[in-house]
Order: structure tokens, then sequence, then C-alpha cells
């Protein structure tokens, strides 16, 4: 009886009011993806195809008094040349709005379920996860709050992978489930608080739930962001990001305390009137192993580049982009990177890296991507480039590793 | 400024017919058909609700067996929307041209924002603000 009565309760709650409506709508997405990349380093260069067919529906249940609920739910089927198939339920959540509900200016915003976990720096933290958020808004704070885990996720799909055991059961066939964490997050924001600049506090972290062996690394780790962002003139805009990580690794019966740092600078451009021109300056810098620092790792693992396949550890990555649109629904974009490592001592794991190199000059990314939605429901895009790695004094490769091409082609539709 | 744009080709004489749309919760038949008709010049500024539909209906581009007072959902107003307006729609409109994918085109084109979903209900007032788009985007050659 008590049970009910809390169960009463809680929909009471999450239902103010009457149940004014309720709508539903549904679809299909089909998208298509074929790579042929070539590096003279690698003995296979064959190309890749994916083919994923997702199922998506989204239903409205209206409260009243401006208050809503909204389920979202997504699974796929996708088939690879290495994996005839893979069935995954992509979004699962309802999210809950409720203005008013804290004071007449407040907006609460509820989600549970699996959607996606995104860190102030979205960095740190970009990735689909299954839990709870909370965000309440006024109209000059945000606060957020959000706690997640990662264990259900399907191996061939998380992209966690935060020490050598998870990079090694990234590919292992007989691991269903990715690697297990809790991740936790905060963030307080304060929206032009002055001259139109936004500012973020965010505290991410999280707990590594692996049940180690004694050869397996554990880490948990925290990271505490601070972010400005805003226009600067007009036309112009901007946004800055310092994260501190501290953690704590352990091996067996030792452990270490961890500290990394990591900074991320852009600038925009963008200029409607000259057919959506957009220019974009980045610089983003995560620490190196040396003597001061350890290596600054982001709980998810997103490349540094579009084709160079190294995390954003270790690493000093600046890049130039421009993009336009030269006619209707067709954008075009190009960009060039340039890749450091962050500490010289700290060696990249990957292919042809010198034993100890003198440099720390990663090499050269251009890139061109061609962009075209050719009907509100059919879309195309064609992304080719180059990364040139650099030897010799100044570089960290030998020889022997060559210049890597990438030509790839996606196409998207619905119904 | 809802007003200023959507009724550039409404005469005052209209203007109380106008208002009355503006006020209805749920949009009838006739009010769509009198909005999109008027603002496409098919119909003169002192036509009735009833005599707009059954314009609407003579035309070919109208629903089924729908009265003037019937209420239509959103799907269906963005249905009418795409045939007077003669909107060019995407692969699924072309194959089958439903309300569900008259929504997502006028969706994807921002005509239609906010909550879509094609069975719910529509009000007046958020039908005006759809009919401004669309006679924006013909003024800027976007349609």
């Amino acid at each position: 009886m008590r049970r009910v009565t809390v169960l009463l309760a809680c929909i009471a709650l999450l239902l103010p009011g009457a149940l004014a409506a309720f709508e539903t709508t549904w679809g299909v997405t089909l998208d298509g993806s074929a790579g042929f990349s070539y590096a003279g380093h690698q003995d296979e260069n064959d190309p890749s195809y994916t083919i994923t067919s997702a199922i998506w529906s989204r239903s409205l249940f209206a409260l009243g008094l401006d208050r809503s609920i909204e389920l979202l739910a997504q699974g796929s089927y996708t088939w690879t040349d290495d994996r005839p198939y893979l069935f995954d339920v992509d979004l699962l959540r309802a999210a809950g709005r409720y203005p008013g509900l804290l004071g007449p200016t407040s907006v609460v915003r509820a989600t549970a379920g699996r959607f996606q976990f995104r860190d102030t720096t979205g960095i740190v933290l970009n990735h689909v996860a299954d839990g709870m958020q909370a965000r309440v808004n006024y109209p000059g704070l945000r606060t957020r709050a959000a706690i997640g885990y990662t264990g259900l996720l399907l191996n061939p799909v998380s992209d966690i992978r935060m020490t050598m055991a998870d990079l090694a059961d990234g590919g292992d066939d007989d691991e269903l489930f990715g690697p297990r964490r809790i991740v936790a997050l905060g963030e307080v924001s304060f929206p032009e608080v002055y001259l139109r600049q936004t500012v973020t506090v965010g505290l991410t972290s999280q707990f590594d739930l692996r049940d180690a062996d004694d050869d397996e690394a554990t880490l948990n780790t925290g990271y505490l962001s601070l972010a400005l962002a805003g226009p600067l003139v007009a036309n112009v805009y901007h946004s800055l990001s310092g994260t501190v990580m501290f953690g704590k690794g352990e091996l067996g019966d030792d452990s270490e305390n961890l500290t990394g740092l990591m900074a991320d600078a852009r600038i925009r451009y963008y200029r409607e009137d000259l057919l959506s021109s957009r220019i974009g300056l980045g610089l983003t810098w995560a620490s190196g192993a040396g003597d001061d620092l350890d290596r600054f790792v982001p709980i998810s693992r997103s490349t540094a580049g579009t084709i160079l396949n190294l995390p954003v550890e270790n690493l000093l990555r600046g890049e130039v982009s421009y993009s336009i649109q030269p006619v209707p629904r067709v954008q075009t974009e190009y960009t060039v990177g340039w890749f450091f490592t962050a500490d010289k001592d700290d060696r990249p794991e990957t292919i042809g890296v010198q034993p100890q190199p003198d440099g720390r000059w990663l090499g050269t990314e251009v890139t061109t991507r061609v962009s075209a939605r050719i009907t509100s429901d059919l879309g195309l895009s064609v992304t080719g480039g180059v990364f040139a790695p650099s030897s010799g004094d100044n570089g960290v490769f030998t020889n022997t590793r060559e210049a890597e091409y990438l030509l790839r082609i996606d196409v998207s539709t619905g119904f | 400024m809802l007003l200023a744009v959507a009724t550039a080709p409404v005469h005052s004489q209209s203007n109380e017919i106008v208002d009355r749309i503006l006020a209805e919760e749920e949009l009838t038949y006739g009010s769509a058909a009198y909005l999109l008709l008027l603002a496409s010049d098919s119909i003169d500024e002192d036509a009735t609700l009833a005599s707009a539909a059954e314009a609407l209906n003579r035309s070919g581009l109208g629903l089924e067996n729908r009265g003037a007072n019937d209420p239509i959902t959103l799907g269906e107003y963005a249905l009418l929307t795409m045939r007077v307006f003669a909107v060019p729609g995407g692969i699924a409109w072309s194959i089958h041209p439903a309300p569900r994918y008259a929504t997502r085109e006028l969706e994807y084109r921002r005509v239609i924002q906010g909550q879509v979903y094609p069975n719910m209900k529509l009000s007046g007032e958020r039908a005006m603000r759809i009919l401004g788009r669309v006679l924006n985007l013909r003024e800027g050659g976007a349609l």
C-alpha cells in the first residue's frame, strides 16, 4: 500500500495538471558509407562499407500549462563488411519540460534513458550513456546535473577507451558490452553575463567499474572546466575553455595520482551575405606525460583529425577552416590542420614513431568536404584528404610512415 | 507583424474573418481554405469560409469529405499548403504526397517550427505564422 502511495505521488509530480493531448510520429532512416583509404605503410588498404537502417518514433504528452513530456526511441541495424549485423538501441529517452515549476521565470527539464552526454567542452565527454539529467534554467542562470552508466552500450559502438585494457577490449569480438563507467557531471552557466559573454563552470567525473586483473590498469578521473564564449565584434564569435584533469590510476597494488591539462580556443567569422561563408581558427592543447604533468585523457575517445587516428591526448592541434555555399543546398568546407605532440618524451601509440623522436611535429592534414542536400530527404557528402606525416629532426615519425589518403562517400535518406 | 506579412494580399474588408481565424483554437477546413486561397490570389476578399472550401475542392487541391467547419490537423494544413503553393517536395513526397511528408518538407524549410507532429491540432494563430513564412520564402524566391 505504501509503495502504491509513493508511486501515485511520483506520477502526480511528473504529470501536473490533466493530460491534455498525446501526439506521435515515426520514421525510417537509411545511411550508407563507403570509405577508400590508402597508406603505403599499412599491409591492407581495403575499402570499407557500412549500411545503417534505423527506425525512430517520437511521442508527445502535452500536460497543459506549456508542460510536456516527449519520448524518443531509435533502434538500428548496421551492416559492415567486417560485421554482418549489429542491432542497437541508439536512443531511448523521456524528456520532460516544466516551465514555471521552480518560480515564474524558471524552466525545468528532466531527461531519463539513453541519450547523449556532453560536458562543458564537448571534448572530455561527448558520448551516449544510460542515465538521468536535470536542467534548471533561469534568465541569468543555467544549471545542469547528470549521471550515467556506459556498461550497457554495445562494444562496437562504445568509444570509452581510456586505458590499455579498454583499447584491448575494443578489438575483442567476445566482449558484448563496452567498458563500464559511471559518469557524472554538473554545470553552472551564466548566459551573456557581460558584453554578451557566457561563462560556464563544469565538473565532470568518471569511475572505472572494471573488474581488473592484476595486469590491467583502472583509471578514475575528474575534470574541472571553465569556459567563455560569445561574440567579439560583428560576425566574429569565439569560444575558450580550460580543463584540469585530476585522477588516480591503479595497476595491481600500485596507484598513481594524475594531473593533466587541456585548453581549447576557437574563433569563427560568419558572413551569411557572402554565400554563407565561414572562416574558422582553432587551437587545442592536451598535456602529455612529462616532468610536471601527466597525459590528459578524455572520457570519450574522439580523434584529433579526420584521417589522423589519434585521440586528443598529448596533442597540440592548430587548424584553419573555410566553408562556403557556392550554390543553394551545397556546402563545401576546406580544412588544414597541423598536429604536434605536447610532450616530446610521451610517444604516441601509432605506427612508425621514432624510438626517441627529437621533434614533436606529427604532420599536416588537408581535407575537403562537399555536402549536398539534394532533396529534403536525400543527402550526399564526399570527403577527401591527405595526412602527410613529418619525419626527420622536427618530426615524430620515421621514413617508413607514408602519407595517408582518404576518400569517403556518405548517403543518407529517410521516410 | 504577423498580420502585416500574412495580410499583404488581404484587404481590409476581410479583417473580420482573419480576426475570427486568429482566435480559432482548432483551425477549420474553411478557414484553411480561405487563408491559403486568398494568399495565392485565388479567391476574392469577400468570399466566405464555406465558399473558400468549395473553391478549394473544385480546384482539386482540397481534402476529401471535409466540411467547412471540420477541424484539420497540422499535417493536413501542411498538405494543403504544399498543394496550393506547389511547393516541391522530397522523394517521399513525390512517391506518396501525404500529410506526414508535407509536414516534414515544411519543417525542413523552417516554415513549420516548434513542436511538429502531423496529427496535432493547429490553432489559427499558428496557421497564420506558417502562411507568413511561406509568403516570405516566395518573395525571396526560395519557393
